[in-house]
């Protein structure tokens, strides 16, 4: 494995290689590789894993002295998290098989980074491939346009006939050139305008046809593609999801497969339209006045590199005023989400002349920009119309030749003028192409993602007994840095468990993933003797009953809330969930009772109003399995205790796992686990761990002195402790 | 008790200053740092690894002491509180645990898919890297400097905008 070696030559060795009988270190020379060191796998008394901030090492203890084995920056973290991982199993048994296993995050064929979580390279991918799967995926219905496509292209056709009849009416019935009478009459002239009537006619009724079309089908297309995602995203993991934020999710529902489709059934048949109207008329043009059409159609190329330019330069522009503008918003915005902040701190002023920058800023980019354009425009018009004077001398000249007719004239300035849209579309099309690509791979950057946590083929739902056992697991967020390390805890039904400790030492975690909401590392979790893996996730949710710290409630009415977690209960189970939480008698106080409507435009709940209700959602579906994230954190000590006398009631022969910092609400507990740099530091009764002294004795003894010291006092009753 | 709770507190909320007279750096065989208290009893506390509080605005003042379980151990108000032997050290320390390459120039910036590959070449030699979410991962941190943090990780600096060669300015200009 290669570590990039800092120039400031800290690292011993470019090389390092890691084989079962010890490491050898090597530097790159011209011919190839020079060994500096060998170092034998039990001469390592021990190996780490060490994060700076952009940059990481491996570093090793030998011989009671420390050394690094090898430096580089950030990119090589996985790698070395790795190999750390391997030397520190060989080095307990050098015979053991390890697999090098780091996940890969660089796509083989073009070695540039994978999106996060993903297997496909959003480069390598055959575009083709992609465009077939998102037909299919969003049921395009392409055979319609298809057909509004060829229909639309034949009366193109048609309309190229149009401005040759117009060169007959004018040459022939106007202004005839010859004085040869062709024993025309006024009727035929009448026939070729109801001809060119009827033809346009045509055409605009295609027209609306066509647009029709693409309207119905790009819509359906966009609503199945919307919901697909949304199936998709829901169905990730907690890990996948939290990676991204809501907006940006709410925002690849909505615009990107808005995009994509709009490209899909609008762009490209236009553009195969628009391809076809250019070629006919060109072809058109050069069978009349091959010169003519030269000179109309040789700027073309220029034109479209000069809107090019145009568009960049004036994207510039326009791009800094909108982030100007953005940046005005965002203190506005600050301002007033935060302005009882303000006042509280009396920085009004200070906050106006923050505004008062930004708005000035925005006024002077805006009047920039202005003049800038307005200086620039009438130039850029001039330049594109030139070709214009050129053709008109041209054409005067040969008029007055006699060569060419006025109709002849007119009619190529009508072929012009239906060159007109093909240009304008040639020249927005790399944009558009650019805009549709990128959402496309947004689209598939969620549809492709591997769940985290997903069913096996064969996941059981059986019904749980509640016998929970944490085996010796290991986890972290983080590939480098564990949060827990071998915890290993059982609980029976019956059981109450509470978790102490620090303000994150990882007892959250713990719970998430008896939850199942991330995968442990290492060791396993065991519910009924049976590896929560193994169970469908749909089994493990609708049996464990939650109640977490941060309480969501949905905009609903307060019945839709509670009953969310059983949308099935009888109105008697919901009311009897909220009575057993304390929720009940708030609820009827309430003019509209159960039928309140809640969120920003309805009533908005106290914290713990909330809370009871989040208490009451989550023992509505009877879960054999309970978890209280700081359930009654919100609570006064009162309300706490109301609920308190619940709880026993409701903890009684189901398996409590509760997280609290009050030591109070764990005096239910008939088993306290104590947390200590996410490891497990104590683990017994109230009692037995009061008496042994130590991290928890220490825990009560803090919290008596705040609550001392803060006027309220600790209905615990002190054990016999001899201190 | 009042008593106790006060220098409790105040044990708490002081600075715990680390200067010459009340310790000693040197640097290990391998070139790690390690830190001796002086005092009545001299300690020797370690390895030792260094901190910077404000990291953009001042990087070698209010430089936190850890030892190797993140345990404060102090705060260096600044390096050239030390004699010039204890100041390399420091500094050693300093570049072993923070690594962001200064861009000189950017070649090209590609955008692609959503991610953009970047080009440059920076005061450590030439480099391409690419970033996930660009608007995102480019940080004003200063009046005119801005860090970009890479897909992995990786950080790089632009210190000052205003004299960044202009070419490169340009390529970089609209996700300011």
């Amino acid at each position: 494995m290669a570590g990039f070696p800092l120039s400031d030559g800290s690292a011993e060795a470019d090389v390092f290689a890691v084989c079962k009988g010890g490491i050898v270190t090597a530097t790159a020379t011209k011919n190839g590789f020079q060994t500096l060191s060998w170092h034998p796998m039990d001469q390592i008394q021990s190996v780490e894993f060490s994060m700076g901030v952009g940059c990481c090492e491996i570093i090793f203890e030998k011989n009671d002295t420390l050394h690094t084995l090898s430096r580089s920056h950030a990119g090589a973290k996985t790698a070395y998290v790795e190999a750390v991982r391997c030397i520190r199993r060989l080095m307990e048994d050098t015979n053991s098989n390890v697999i090098f296993a780091a996940r890969m995050t660089i796509c083989p064929n073009c070695k540039r980074p994978l999106p996060q979580g993903s297997s496909n390279c959003p480069r390598c991918a055959d575009k083709k491939h992609l465009f077939r799967r998102l037909i299919q995926l969003s049921h395009l219905r392409y055979w319609l346009l298809l057909f509004s496509t060829l229909l639309f292209i034949l009366v193109s056709l048609l309309e190229l006939v149009v401005p040759k009849l117009k060169q007959i009416i004018i040459d022939d019935y106007i202004q005839p050139t010859n004085d040869v009478n062709r024993g025309l009459t006024i009727s035929t002239l009448a026939w070729v305008v109801v001809l060119m009537a009827a033809s346009n006619l045509l055409i605009n009724i295609i027209k609306i046809f066509r647009n029709n079309t693409f309207a119905t089908v790009g819509n359906s297309a966009v609503i199945t593609l919307r919901g697909k995602l949304y199936e998709r995203i829901q169905d990730m993991s907690l890990a996948g999801i939290s990676e991204k934020t809501a907006g940006e999710l709410i925002n690849r529902v909505t615009q990107d497969t808005r995009e994509i489709s709009s490209f899909l059934s609008k762009t490209l048949p236009t553009l195969v339209e628009q391809l076809l109207i250019l070629f006919s008329v060109g072809t058109v043009m050069f069978l009349y006045d091959w010169r003519l059409a030269l000179m109309i159609l040789l700027p073309l190329p220029v034109v479209i590199v000069v809107f090019r330019v145009l568009w960049r330069f004036t994207h510039r522009l326009y791009h800094r005023q909108w982030v100007a503008n953005s940046d005005a918003n965002t203190v506005l915005y600050d301002i007033f989400q935060g302005i009882r902040v303000v006042k509280v701190f009396g920085n009004e002023k200070q906050e106006i002349e923050k505004y008062d920058v930004a708005a000035k800023k925005v006024a002077d980019i805006s009047v920039k920009n202005e003049t800038v354009w307005s200086l620039v425009m009438p130039y850029a018009n001039f330049l594109l119309g030139l070709g214009n004077f050129i053709v008109l001398y041209y054409v005067g000249n040969r008029i007055l030749g006699g060569e060419m007719s006025i109709g002849d004239m007119t009619m190529f300035s009508a072929y012009v003028s239906l060159l007109y849209t093909p240009i304008r579309w040639a020249a927005r099309l790399p944009r558009m192409l650019v805009r549709a690509t990128t959402s496309m791979s947004k689209v598939f950057d969620i549809m492709d993602e591997d769940p985290q946590v997903a069913d096996k083929s064969t996941a059981v739902h059986p019904v749980i007994q509640g016998y929970v056992d944490v085996e010796d697991i290991s986890f972290g967020y983080n590939e480098y840095d564990d949060v827990l390390k071998h915890v290993t805890v059982s609980i029976k039904p019956g059981e109450m468990l509470g978790i102490v400790g620090p303000s994150g030492v990882g007892k959250s975690t713990l719970i998430n993933l008896i939850m199942r909401l991330y995968d442990v590392r290492e060791g396993s979790i065991k519910i009924d003797g049976i590896d929560i893996r193994d169970y469908s996730q749909d089994a493990l949710r609708s049996q464990i009953g939650v109640v977490l710290q941060e309480t969501f409630l949905f905009s609903g009415t307060i019945y839709e809330n509670l009953a969310y977690a059983k949308p099935s209960a009888e109105r008697e189970e919901v009311i009897r969930a909220a009575k057993l939480s304390g929720a009940h008698s708030f609820i009827m106080k309430l003019p509209d009772a159960y039928n309140t409507k809640l969120g920003e435009m309805g009533y908005t709940v106290s914290g713990g109003e909330r809370q009871r209700i989040s208490i009451a959602r989550a023992i509505l579906h009877n879960p054999r399995i309970l978890i209280l994230d700081e359930a009654t954190s919100s609570l006064d000590t009162e309300t706490e205790k109301s609920i308190q006398d619940a709880f026993t009631n409701l903890i009684q022969d189901r398996t409590t796992i509760a997280i609290a910092h009050r030591l109070s609400t764990l005096r239910n507990a008939t088993k306290l686990l104590v947390l200590h740099k996410g490891r497990v530091a104590e683990i017994g009764t109230h009692e037995e761990l009061m008496r042994s002294n130590g991290i928890y004795y220490g825990l009560v003894m803090a919290q008596r002195q705040m609550s001392r010291m803060v006027g309220t006092d600790e209905k615990i009753k002190p054990p016999e402790d001899k201190t | 008790m009042e008593n106790m709770e006060n220098s409790r507190l105040s044990k708490i909320v002081s600075m715990n200053r680390l200067t010459p007279e009340n310790c000693r750096f040197s640097l290990s065989s391998g070139g790690f740092l390690l830190m001796e208290r002086l005092g009545e009893t001299s300690e020797m506390m370690g390895r030792v690894i260094l901190h910077r509080a404000f990291p953009f605005e001042y990087p070698e003042s209010f430089l936190a002491v850890m030892d190797t379980e993140q345990n404060e151990l102090g705060v260096i108000q600044d390096v050239t509180d030390f004699d010039p032997e204890t100041r390399q050290f420091l500094r050693c320390a300093l570049a072993r645990r923070y690594y962001m390459p200064i861009i000189v120039r950017i070649d090209s910036i590609k955008e692609r898919f959503g991610f953009s590959y970047w080009k440059c070449k920076t005061d450590q030699g030439d480099v391409s890297f690419s970033v996930k979410d660009t608007y995102r991962s480019i940080l004003k941190v200063g009046e005119n400097r801005i860090v970009i943090t890479d897909a992995d990780g990786a950080r790089y600096d632009i210190p000052d905008l205003i004299h960044f060669d202009k070419k490169s300015f340009r390529k970089i200009e609209l996700y300011l």
